[in-house]
């Protein structure tokens, strides 16, 4: 597909749109212990709530990928209408066989800590849609700016995340040098 | 528990290299644990069938997110409970299949001119066990000067 047809008025539209803020779930102490798990990541910063205060915290941070953690099934399409809005990228009008997504890259600002059993909230924008020939075909390459607050409203992250959307690739096609999910 | 901390402002210049890291071989187990954690179900990350058929892979994937974590790890490990990582920037320049390695590198590119507002940059590399490049990035550390801690405390 040429970039023209990949890149309808109707997708270009949605450049500007911008999510209702929203809460987002409070991390427990075994989503922590999960990524602990997945990662071997055992700083005591984000174990630790005596050694946190020990530095000054309040208590123990949230490892700073978690900030502003969304589990990925809440953003699927097939969601409640509110859920699918954490991410518009997921209700963008694109081509029906791009359904190959990676991450093509992404820009992050943690502005100030953020703690276990805070209660924080997001909200995003789309500022970017544009289409790139690479080796798995025409790329749609969407970017998203998210910013997350903690309950005083003070930003406590910023993000800007790229992600690269190809059309369905058959056996042996690439091997994805585009970047991965 | 003891506060550690090794590594201070005043001690970095650029073209200081941060101990490199090693993760892998990426096995099921990783990626089934992460896609849990994430409750990422797409077949992308641990379906060797799936993604043969679906995407032309020849094996599954590492998510983005999850190499992401560990470069991170290798970061926030380096600069130690006083250290803040304030920004970071990545990339993805190739996948990590079923088997790959992820060997992460850093090195200090750019240095505060005023100790009163400690930061460095780094860049920073992946590569995979063939030598490939998987991601680049760059980042922003502040750190302590030796003669004021600096926490980011609330």
């Amino acid at each position: 597909m040429s970039e023209r047809e990949v890149l309808s008025e109707v997708l270009l539209a949605w450049i500007g749109r911008t999510s209702p803020l929203q809460p987002l779930e409070v991390l427990s102490a075994s989503d922590v212990r999960r990524y602990v798990d997945a990662t071997g990541d055992a700083n005591p910063l984000w174990l630790d709530d005596d050694f946190a205060r020990s530095l000054g915290h309040r208590g123990r941070l949230l490892p700073p990928l978690l900030v502003g953690w969304i589990p990925f099934s809440l953003k699927e399409q097939g969601a409640s209408e509110r859920l699918a809005s954490f991410d518009l990228r997921r209700q963008l009008p694109v081509p029906e066989n791009y359904t190959n997504v990676r991450n093509a890259g992404s820009e992050t600002e943690w502005l100030k800590p953020a703690f276990l059993g805070e209660p924080l909230s997001s909200q995003s924008r789309i500022v970017d849609i544009v289409a790139r020939p690479g080796k798995m075909g025409m790329g749609i390459y969407v970017t998203q700016e998210e910013q997350v607050f903690n309950p005083k409203q003070e930003i406590v992250l910023r993000r800007r995340h790229t992600i690269a959307l190809f059309p369905k690739q058959p056996f042996g096609a690439k091997e994805g040098s585009e970047g991965d999910r | 528990m003891k506060i550690q901390q090794d590594v201070y402002f005043d001690d970095l210049e650029p073209g200081h290299e941060l101990p490199g890291r090693e993760y892998g071989p990426l096995t099921i187990v990783d990626t089934v644990r992460w896609a849990g954690l994430q409750e990422n179900w797409q077949h992308l990350h641990y379906d060797r069938d799936w993604v043969r058929e679906h995407d032309g892979l020849r094996a599954f994937i590492a998510s983005g997110a999850y190499r992401q974590a560990l470069l991170m790890r290798m970061l926030t490990d380096w600069i130690g409970p006083r250290g803040w990582l304030r920004k970071i920037s990545i990339r993805h320049t190739h996948p990590t299949f079923e088997g790959d390695t992820m060997r992460y590198s850093a090195v200090v590119v750019k240095k505060s001119p005023d100790p009163a507002d400690p930061w460095i940059e780094c860049e920073l590399e992946g590569k995979n066990q063939d030598g490939r490049q998987i991601l680049t990035g760059r980042c922003t550390l502040l750190l302590p000067p030796k003669t004021r801690l600096n926490t980011g405390a609330t």
